[in-house]
């Protein structure tokens, strides 16, 4: 277990002098303008079960809202240097356990422990390790971004030069310092979301807890978010948790990941374990010259093929049980059936096939 | 150099919220644009009455108009006072209605989005958002008073009012405008889910800041009248207007405004926090303290002075208290949550002395009973001071119905209504229970029996009845079996919470050692919505 747990290597091929002088609190690397991005998922260890040396830890999780169980019976755990991603539908329970890692919830059973401090008996000491980027973007008005910060630094009882260290710490690491007299309402969502970071940030705290942060972000700010990320889990050493609806994105830059639905764990583990335990079921891409509908009528006819179907561009795609054999067996009997295959391919499952697989996009 | 290290020192401890503030207001156009339409208006005001003055137009001096008396005798006023009043209603619109709706406004629209939720992630507490908004309000009166202050002293020079009259005039409008400003505070902390909610408080609280300007106005022009605060005040309360009196005048006056100032904080503190805390307790104690010390300086004043208007006032404040105290703790759930838990003191004594002030049901009825006995208290000594034995009857009455209801409406909830209501509810089968025994007593009384011809009252259990007819000794009667049978079923509950008022384990916030069940030693069992253990 501990031999699992080991903290991932950060990659070392950032050249040497690019990294600023580390301020006594706030994020020590450089902005992600000077440094190579990291590689995005380096070998993860296994996180997945309740592991007393992972930073983070949840234990049989569970939070209602009067009869609306929000979070039910959920245990995951992940460590520094990971980033893990937290997916389900809207409404799953993502921001509700989310809340109670940052402490704004008190569960209604169960544990969650931040470097082994619980969230219900010692929320202050939780408090210093976590930094919280909710859904919403800063509304403050009449203040500009270094103002902002340094509100928060203050809020984090950090003084004098130690205050200014780390606001002009997090503004160099989030490429704030040539905007940090723009008053918060005038930046750009991707900005503000930099703002955000920063915040969280301000008290250099070991966990990074982020819900939906590319959300409504352009291309451009979603990549610089993500080299940020990177930046924090794979050189500061950083656990990062992060929620979002862009699987691709989070398959490019997580080790792991927790997937809940209805506020149930469907699945969890680092992203090689989850698709290894996917491997009873392969995502097929099929194009015929006979209508879709045809088509699609007689897959859901045959055993092997779970249901899921669905349509991308000119072709079908289908998810079966087993693995080329299965598949094998599908190609023949369509043929049999008469059905004009012109392209037929097995893919390895990815995330967001898992996702779809084995969530049903219910809500409560 | 160390003069600015000191300051960077200073500034270094000062709350955040203030500090925040302060930068957004400075850079507030609606704040700056104020305080330069203050500037304009008090210089334009300023030249037109001098101008006025100067044409004859006015009389620099106030003259006797010859009718009247009293309040009305100086019904001209001069130059010096016109002035003074044009000015005076000016501030008091900035700093009575302007300032406290921005500090309410401003608590009220950071209120629905995520800032509080992000606050309470860092060291800051409620307690200390609350004080850091009010602390910029009272700065940005200050701010806008300063403004006025040269103006007041060119009211002095056109013979308007002395030094001393303008200095407690804006003294107890500083105070009263921190009074307005927490007040509206706690109006924008009061959470509204819907837009009607928020019209609804807001109206409240303009409303409340207009009528508050109004009479802070009409107080002004009441010094001017009466030639000084001095003369006010002797109309007002009598006695020889020494100085003593006047200053415990002032007293009295900042007494007034800092309970009213620690009892919003305390609500609206109490209203941001989040749930998972002890929200209840700072309430408690601010009411509990300003009781007391209202009780125990108003009997000394019966005691000394006779006054028994003031007595007599608190022993209503108390049984109004006693009521509000009962329908908010039967809405309270049984057990605390492990958050409020790990705070119970783990010293017998201190855990004995704190459990009133903790959140829970059977800790705020018992908190409310105290209330009740220091106004059961009360009445014994207005019975002592002034013979008179019907306040005893009608308070004790009063504090056993409430109590039988309520505990009634709480041990229904518990028990027949266990999936209709929920524990917040509890205070909606109160009022429903008062409300049906009321108009089945009147039906039978006053309407069946009537009608039939008998004559049978039928008051027991009508609050109504009870207040308006004068048979307290039958009610008392009938009250106190009623409480006493309720008490029986109601006990072993508060037993049971009483028992389980005790802390977590030292080690609770642990993690489990390997090899230990998931969770086993720290889980966590907080009580659901519903109050029952999850």
């Amino acid at each position: 277990m501990n031999d699992e747990t080991e903290t991932p290597v950060p990659p070392s091929d950032s050249p040497p002098g690019q990294t600023p002088i580390m301020p006594p609190a706030g994020p020590r690397v450089a902005p992600p303008s000077a440094a190579p991005m990291p590689e995005p998922a380096p070998p993860a260890p296994a996180a997945s079960g309740p592991n007393p040396n992972a930073i983070v830890q949840v234990n049989n999780l569970r939070k209602s809202f009067g009869n609306t169980h929000a979070v039910d019976d959920i245990s995951f755990s992940f460590d520094r240097g990971q980033i893990f991603g937290f997916v389900g539908p809207n409404g799953a329970g993502k921001t509700t356990t989310m809340r109670v890692l940052a402490t704004l919830e008190e569960p209604t059973s169960g544990a969650a422990y931040v470097d082994g401090h619980s969230v219900v008996q010692h929320p202050e000491r939780v408090r210093n390790l976590v930094g919280y980027v909710p859904d919403l973007l800063p509304t403050h008005s009449d203040i500009n971004v270094e103002e902002y910060l340094d509100f928060f630094a203050r809020a984090y009882g950090l003084r004098g030069e130690e205050r200014d260290a780390a606001v002009h710490g997090v503004m160099e690491f989030t490429n704030l310092l040539g905007i940090k007299e723009k008053l918060l309402k005038a930046l750009s969502k991707g900005m503000k979301q930099r703002v955000n970071l920063g915040r969280a940030l301000i008290h250099d705290p070991d966990v990074l807890i982020l819900d939906e942060p590319a959300a409504g972000l352009d291309p451009r700010a979603r990549v610089e978010l993500r080299e940020l990320l990177s930046l924090l889990a794979f050189e500061q050493n950083k656990a990062v948790f992060i929620s979002s609806h862009i699987l691709t994105e989070l398959t490019e830059i997580c080790n792991g990941v927790v997937i809940i639905e209805q506020g149930r764990l469907l699945e969890t583990g680092t992203i090689d374990e989850v698709t290894d335990r996917a491997r009873n079921f392969t995502i097929l891409r099929l194009r015929g010259l006979d209508p879709m509908d045809e088509l699609r009528r007689n897959l859901l006819e045959l055993p092997y093929v779970t249901g899921n179907v669905r349509t991308v561009g000119e072709s079908l795609e289908v998810e079966i049980e087993g693995g080329d054999e299965a598949a094998a067996d599908i190609l023949a009997e369509l043929t049999r059936r008469g059905l004009r295959i012109c392209e037929f391919r097995p893919e390895a499952a990815n995330l967001e096939d898992i996702f779809m697989s084995i969530t049903e996009g219910k809500v409560q | 150099m160390k003069f600015d290290a000191l300051l960077d020192r200073v500034g270094s401890r000062l709350n955040p919220i203030v500090v925040k503030e302060v930068r957004q207001a400075v850079r507030s156009r609606l704040v700056i644009g104020v305080f330069f339409a203050l500037l304009l208006i008090f210089a334009l005001i300023a030249l037109f009455v001098s101008w006025f003055v100067a044409t004859d137009l006015i009389n620099l001096n106030s003259y006797n108009s010859g009718y009247g008396s009293g309040y009305y005798r100086r019904s001209t006023l001069g130059g010096g006072m016109i002035f003074f009043m044009w000015i005076y209603g000016v501030i008091a619109f900035a700093t009575l209605f302007f300032v406290p709706a921005y500090a309410g406004f401003r608590i009220g629209f950071e209120r629905s989005g995520q800032d509080p939720d992000l606050l309470f992630i860092t060291s800051l507490k409620s307690g200390s958002i609350i004080r850091g908004k009010a602390s910029v309000a009272a700065l940005l009166s200050l701010f806008f008073i300063s403004a006025a202050l040269p103006f007041m002293a060119f009211a002095y020079l056109l013979r308007g009012i002395d030094i001393p009259n303008v200095l407690i005039i804006m003294l107890l409008t500083f105070i009263t405008s921190c009074t307005a400003a927490s007040m509206s505070i706690l109006f924008g902390a009061v959470p509204t889910r819907n837009k009607i909610g928020k019209v609804v408080v807001l109206m409240m609280a303009l409303c409340g800041l207009f009528l508050l300007t109004g009479f802070a106005i009409g107080f002004a022009a009441a010094i001017m009248s009466e030639g000084g605060f001095t003369s006010l005040f002797i109309e007002v309360f009598g006695g020889t207007g020494s100085l003593g009196e006047v200053f415990m005048g002032i007293g009295i006056a900042l007494g007034l405004g800092a309970a009213i100032i620690w009892l919003c904080h305390s609500l609206s503190s109490a209203l941001i926090a989040p749930p998972p805390s002890n929200r209840i307790m700072p309430v408690r104690i601010c009411v509990t303290v300003c009781f007391i010390i209202l009780s125990v300086i108003l009997l000394l004043l019966d005691v000394f002075y006779s006054t028994g208007g003031g007595l007599a006032a608190t022993i209503t404040i108390g049984s109004v208290l006693f009521g509000l105290g009962m329908l908010l703790s039967i809405c309270e759930r049984e057990h605390p949550g492990p958050r409020v838990a790990a705070r119970i003191p783990r010293n017998r004594l201190s855990r004995l002395l704190a459990f009133p002030f903790f959140t829970g049901s059977a800790n705020g009825i018992i908190w409310t009973l105290g209330l009740g006995l220091i106004t059961i208290l009360l009445t014994v000594a207005y019975l002592v001071i002034h013979h008179d034995i019907d306040p005893l009857w009608i308070i004790a009455t009063w504090i056993l119905y409430i109590y039988a209801y309520c505990i009634t409406a709480l041990l229904l909830r518990r028990t027949l209504f266990k999936n209709v209501f929920r524990p917040a509810h509890t205070w909606l089968i109160a009022l429903i229970l008062i409300s049906l025994v009321s108009l089945v007593t009147f039906f039978f009384s006053d309407i069946l029996f009537s009608w039939m011809g008998m004559s049978i009252n039928l008051p027991y259990g009508n609050l109504g009845k009870f207040l308006v007819e004068s048979d307290e000794r039958d009610h008392l009667a009938f009250a106190l079996v009623w409480a006493i049978l309720v008490s029986l079923f109601w006990f072993p509950v508060a037993f049971r919470q009483i028992e389980a008022f005790v802390p977590p384990d030292e080690d609770a916030g642990r993690l489990p050692e390997m090899g230990a069940g998931a969770g086993t030693p720290a889980e966590t069992t907080t009580a659901n919505a519903d109050g029952v253990a999850g």
